[in-house]
């Protein structure tokens, strides 16, 4: 008893301090997810558990085409998300740190659109991507000579193009992350591969690289969480995924089934489902880095 | 250590000013003792004029029923975010929807009964038939209708002029017919196909037509070309009571093949995303010669395109098989939500009649519709005649006065369509209509997208399955 | 060229630069920056140029780029039509309060984890990892009755407390706190200082590039955040700026005249005051302070 006593004195004060923002992680975080897992296993009237389901949602959900195209879609967003939005931030960020000349102003034009809130981005692009012959983009494809395009409308590259958007308004800070990465490299690594001879393509290889892996390998796992959570995107520019459901995201099928279908079990169970990629897909890049390491 | 203190109560006072802060944001005074009717038709405070004449509505009501006290709280129906403030039960008593809507509100026990009220008044049998249906189940009705539409189609007159579709008289107007009264204007989809090669050639980027393909528009105005190509109904009750899906008609596919050419042939925008608020647009700037449209809509490139209002003409819908020109009818009720009183009801309905909205022929029923039509007039709006939810007959004399006094347009351009109405018109589909059209979405985009190898069958086939087992089989 | 004489650093320096070749090569780093700049600036220049267009010139056949003129005046008629200045105060509040939630909430807790360490403490740091990688939106339907049940619609306390329980910002605290040198804590706990006297008269102060760096980070994020607010703030009064984006696009069908023209205005007056405070914390915001937080 006395123990019990003396270990809550020595604690009560750091417990106190914890708690406020234990009580924030458990409304907005613990709490929702776990309800979220138990809803999805119940039939559902508006909002409410009405009956025990078993695993019904799920069949339910897996057996809706939407949800197939959904779960396809998400990895396009992540394959397109790592060809552009991945690696573009990375080139731009090596040749800014290459320059010497009017650094200052660089670095504010390719920041300049990370400024704009996204809402505001997505419908400028959609108005941008207007399918028309006559309208703006096409007008600048009819001048090199191109054939116009539907941009959006055309189910083939209607991901690439919401991810050209997303790339377009993110890259810019992601590319002064990796600049100032680089410029905190330790200048005399330079100077002892330029002493010892190496050529410039070797000095990127053995020392800028490794410099920037740590950086890299952070803003790899963010680029995945935020490709995870593509959601107005599509709802804006394609009015909730079109064409025929060519760029659904999972987030945005979730919050359909509950917010116009009325369906919150189906959407608890595409919201766990995504949960579980997730978790999965972390631990195997967890995983994987930590062999590399060994 | 001496400023630990100091900065710590700091920073406790800064957080207590924007808990207060906050508090403040919250509380809203009110006096108790009148019953408030929160009203979702107010209009929006940018619309200036609009909101005076409420306020003039408003003081009239509470004059003559102190009881009661109005308080605007305007909202816009919306299917996203509908859920969540039903949840929250922040709706107003009184509110529109769409006509899509009330089946699948009543199931979810969002909006209330208001059967006994509407008796009460001596409403109930006043309102016409078809449209008292799409409110009502199980015998019980669930609002009232603000007004009714029929889908037409919506002509550029200038346009088909320009490309000798139509001819012109002497002072200027439009001549839509030949001698033998046989119209000049396209009667079948056929015809607007021929229509629209002539306006692609004539006009550097214009489409001949608007095809919606998004936010369920698409299927909505698509379930009534189906019907004209000859499909009698997209769902169907079998013998044993169950229902079927029947997107796969030989109606629907053939409406989908006609869209199918159309966008093959550059007739219409490859654009995927069209919906209601797009077809106005591309008619206003002249993208396009024609578009289906509700007949309650009409104006809406001359309000915002300042679109040339003597240059419309509102006809009926085409037939695809040569006799079917059935028009899709609906509109907007006014609903009641699920939490709202006995009393705040009838004092909701009691106001409809200050808006010139009920059935009622007073004097201050009258003046308030005149009222209602002198601010459309001074607005420079065009003035269309309305379909009506009250069939009464006095209410009929009264409306028809009113509109032969302020309808301020060429009637012999609507003519066709107001005639043919009545015996046209044709409800929605019976069972999870928004769904319905959800899908017939997805094989409109589809087309659209791909329009060369797309098999319009196959896609209707897919829409089909999915509707039948997600949403027929649920249909008891 | 005297710049590239002394570059010493980097990929390629003065060594390289001695041969044409890689002269050349600087070149074309210019040539790809410009165009990378031109790419980020010119759809917003064309926005600007594009909301002073009248509603039937905007889809003009041949496209033409410029207005036929330039009527100022726009700008006031939008503004009147919109009243901006509820949704800019109401945003502004909003991220204040984010800001604030996120320093405070995260910083205590990581303090907490890093400093003190109370009994259960690595439970805590484990169930914060486990949910770092979910987005708490995945879970939107339990999240919005919980707020709905504590009748916290139509106000801000939840948009801007959600950012004090973020896994991200956590973990970027904590790891500053780890680098702090012991020693100091144990001198204030000589002076007396109790553990929350400590936080606001050590930590905190101390803390000040790291606040920096998340208050950015949580001013872009929450400025743009957009599904919780949209389903939260349904008064229009009490709309953000980005929720009455929405909405406007959203009703552009039903609302009087009110036109695509006037949305690509209203996306441009949007984006004016962000330029504005752009230019005033520009420095901190595209300078060596951001990647600060990403270094591990």
């Amino acid at each position: 008893m006395k123990k019990i006593v003396g270990v809550v004195k020595k604690n009560i004060g750091g417990w106190l301090i914890m708690l406020p923002s234990v009580v924030l992680f458990a409304f907005f975080v613990w709490i929702p997810l776990i309800q979220n897992v138990l809803l999805s296993f119940y039939d559902t009237v508006g909002f409410e558990k009405k009956s025990f389901a078993w695993f019904r949602n799920y069949v339910r959900v897996f057996q809706d085409p939407i949800f197939i195209k959904a779960l396809t879609n998400t990895f396009f967003y992540a394959f397109w998300s790592i060809i552009i939005g991945f690696l573009l931030p990375i080139g731009i960020g090596l040749l800014l740190s290459e320059l010497v000349h009017g650094r200052g102003m660089f670095r504010i034009g390719i920041y300049f659109p990370s400024i704009v809130s996204g809402i505001a981005v997505v419908i400028m692009w959609s108005y941008l991507f207007d399918p028309n012959p006559g309208a703006v983009l096409n007008s600048v494809l009819a001048f090199f000579g191109r054939e116009p395009s539907t941009f959006l409308s055309n189910a083939k590259i209607t991901i690439p193009l919401i991810v050209l958007t997303m790339t377009w308004r993110g890259c810019g800070s992601t590319a002064l992350i990796y600049l100032s990465a680089l410029q905190s490299a330790d200048n005399a690594l330079y100077e002892a591969a330029r002493i010892d001879g190496a050529k410039a393509r070797h000095r990127m290889i053995y020392v800028t690289l490794p410099h920037l892996k740590p950086t890299i390998r952070m803003l790899f796992i963010l680029q995945i969480i935020s490709v995870f959570q593509v959601f107005y995107e599509p709802l804006v520019m394609t009015k909730g995924g079109g064409p025929n459901g060519a760029s659904v995201s999972m987030l945005l099928l979730s919050y359909q089934y509950a917010f116009s279908s009325f369906d919150a079990s189906a959407s608890a169970a595409v919201g766990v489902i995504l949960s579980i990629i997730i978790i999965a897909l972390t631990l195997l890049y967890f995983r994987f880095s930590r062999s590399e390491q060994d | 250590m001496k400023g630990c203190g100091k900065r710590y109560t700091a920073i406790l006072c800064i957080l207590a000013l924007c808990v207060a802060a906050l508090a403040g944001c919250g509380g809203a005074g009110g006096e108790e003792e009148r019953i408030q009717i929160t009203i979702g038709m107010w209009p929006d405070e940018s619309l200036a004029k609009d909101v005076a004449l409420f306020m003039q509505w408003k003081e009239a009501f509470e004059a003559d029923y102190p009881q009661y006290e109005i308080v605007g709280q305007g909202y816009t129906y919306n299917p996203d975010t509908f859920l969540a403030k039903a949840t929250s039960k922040t709706l107003p008593v009184i509110f529109q929807t769409y006509f899509t809507e009330p089946q699948k509100l009543i199931a979810n026990g969002f909006i209330r009964d208001i059967t006994d009220q509407l008796t009460e008044l001596g409403w109930y049998d006043k309102m016409d038939e078809t449209m008292r249906e799409t409110v009502s189940a199980d015998g019980k009705v669930y609002g009232v209708p603000r007004d009714g539409y029929g889908l037409g189609l919506f002509l550029n007159l200038a346009m088909l002029y320009d490309v000798g579709v139509i001819d012109k008289a002497a002072d200027g107007t439009y001549i839509l017919y030949d001698e033998s009264g046989k119209p000049l204007y396209p009667t079948t989809f056929d015809e607007i196909y021929e229509v629209s090669q002539l306006i692609v050639e004539g006009f550097d980027g214009a489409y001949g037509m608007v095809i919606l393909s998004a936010d369920k528009n698409g299927g909505w105005q698509f379930a009534n070309m189906a019907w004209n190509f000859g499909c009698e109904a997209l769902q169907v009750q079998n013998s044993d009571g169950t229902w079927s899906a029947n997107l796969n008609d030989p109606g629907a596919v053939a409406a989908l093949e006609w869209i199918q050419k159309m966008r093959q042939e550059e007739l219409i925008s490859p654009d995927t995303s069209l919906s209601y608020a797009d077809w106005y647009q591309k008619i206003g700037s002249g993208q396009a010669a024609m578009a289906f449209a509700g007949s309650d809509a009409i104006t809406l490139p001359v309000t915002n395109f300042n679109f040339n209002k003597d240059d419309i003409a509102f006809v009926p819908m085409p037939t695809g098989d040569g006799q079917s020109h059935d028009s899709l009818f609906g509109g907007t009720p006014f609903v009641f939500a699920e939490n709202a009183t006995d009393e705040q009801v009838k004092g909701a309905l009691l106001f409809l009649k200050y808006m010139g909205r009920s059935p009622e022929t007073d004097e201050t029923a009258k003046e308030a519709m005149r009222s209602g039509y002198e601010l459309a007039q001074a607005k420079g709006m065009p003035i269309l005649p309305d379909i009506r939810p009250w069939v009464n007959e006095d209410f009929k004399e009264m409306s028809g006065a009113m509109e032969a006094e302020f309808v301020n347009v060429n009637l012999a351009y609507y003519k066709d369509f107001y005639d043919t109405i009545a015996e046209r018109k044709k409800g929605e589909e019976p069972y999870y209509c928004q769904d319905m059209y959800a899908l017939l979405d997805n094989a409109l985009q589809a087309v659209l997208s791909d329009p060369y190898t797309a098999n319009a069958e196959s896609l209707l086939i897919t829409a089909n399955n999915q509707f039948q087992s997600n949403f027929m089989t649920k249909v008891k | 060229m005297k710049k590239l004489a002394e570059k010493t650093g980097g990929i390629l320096n003065f060594t390289d630069y001695k041969k044409k070749s890689a002269r050349i090569g600087y070149g074309v780093i210019v040539a790809l920056l410009v165009l990378c700049v031109i790419i980020a600036l010119l759809p917003p220049v064309w926005l600007f140029i594009s909301s002073f267009k009248e509603a039937g010139e905007l889809t003009a056949v041949p496209y033409h780029l410029f207005p036929e003129k330039f009527n100022l005046g726009k700008i006031a008629d939008v503004w009147g039509m919109i009243h901006f200045e509820t949704y800019f105060l109401n945003t502004l509040l909003v991220v204040a309060m984010a800001v604030v939630c996120a320093v405070l909430f995260n910083g205590v807790l990581a303090y907490a984890l890093s400093i003190i360490k109370p009994l259960g403490y690595k439970l805590v740091y484990g169930m914060v990892l486990a949910g770092y990688m979910i987005p708490a939106i995945t879970s939107i339907v339990p999240l919005y009755k919980m707020i709905v049940r504590l009748n916290l619609i139509d106000t801000y306390l939840p948009l801007g407390l959600v950012f004090g329980a973020n896994a991200f910002y956590l973990i970027m605290f904590k790891n500053y706190f780890d680098s702090l040198p012991g020693a100091l804590f144990d001198a204030a706990r000589v002076d007396g200082c109790n553990k929350g006297k400590m936080f606001f008269s050590i930590v905190l102060p101390l803390s000040r590039p790291m606040i920096g760096v998340v208050s950015i980070f949580v001013m872009t994020a929450s400025w743009s955040d957009f599904l919780l607010p949209y389903l939260v703030l349904q008064k229009e009064k009490a709309m953000t700026i980005m929720v009455k984006i929405y909405d406007l696009q959203n009703t552009m069908g039903t609302v009087t005249g009110f036109g695509p023209d006037k949305l690509l205005m209203v996306l441009t007056i949007s984006i004016l005051p962000q330029i504005v405070l752009f230019a005033l914390f520009q420095k901190q915001i595209t300078g060596n302070a951001v990647s600060a937080g990403i270094k591990e």
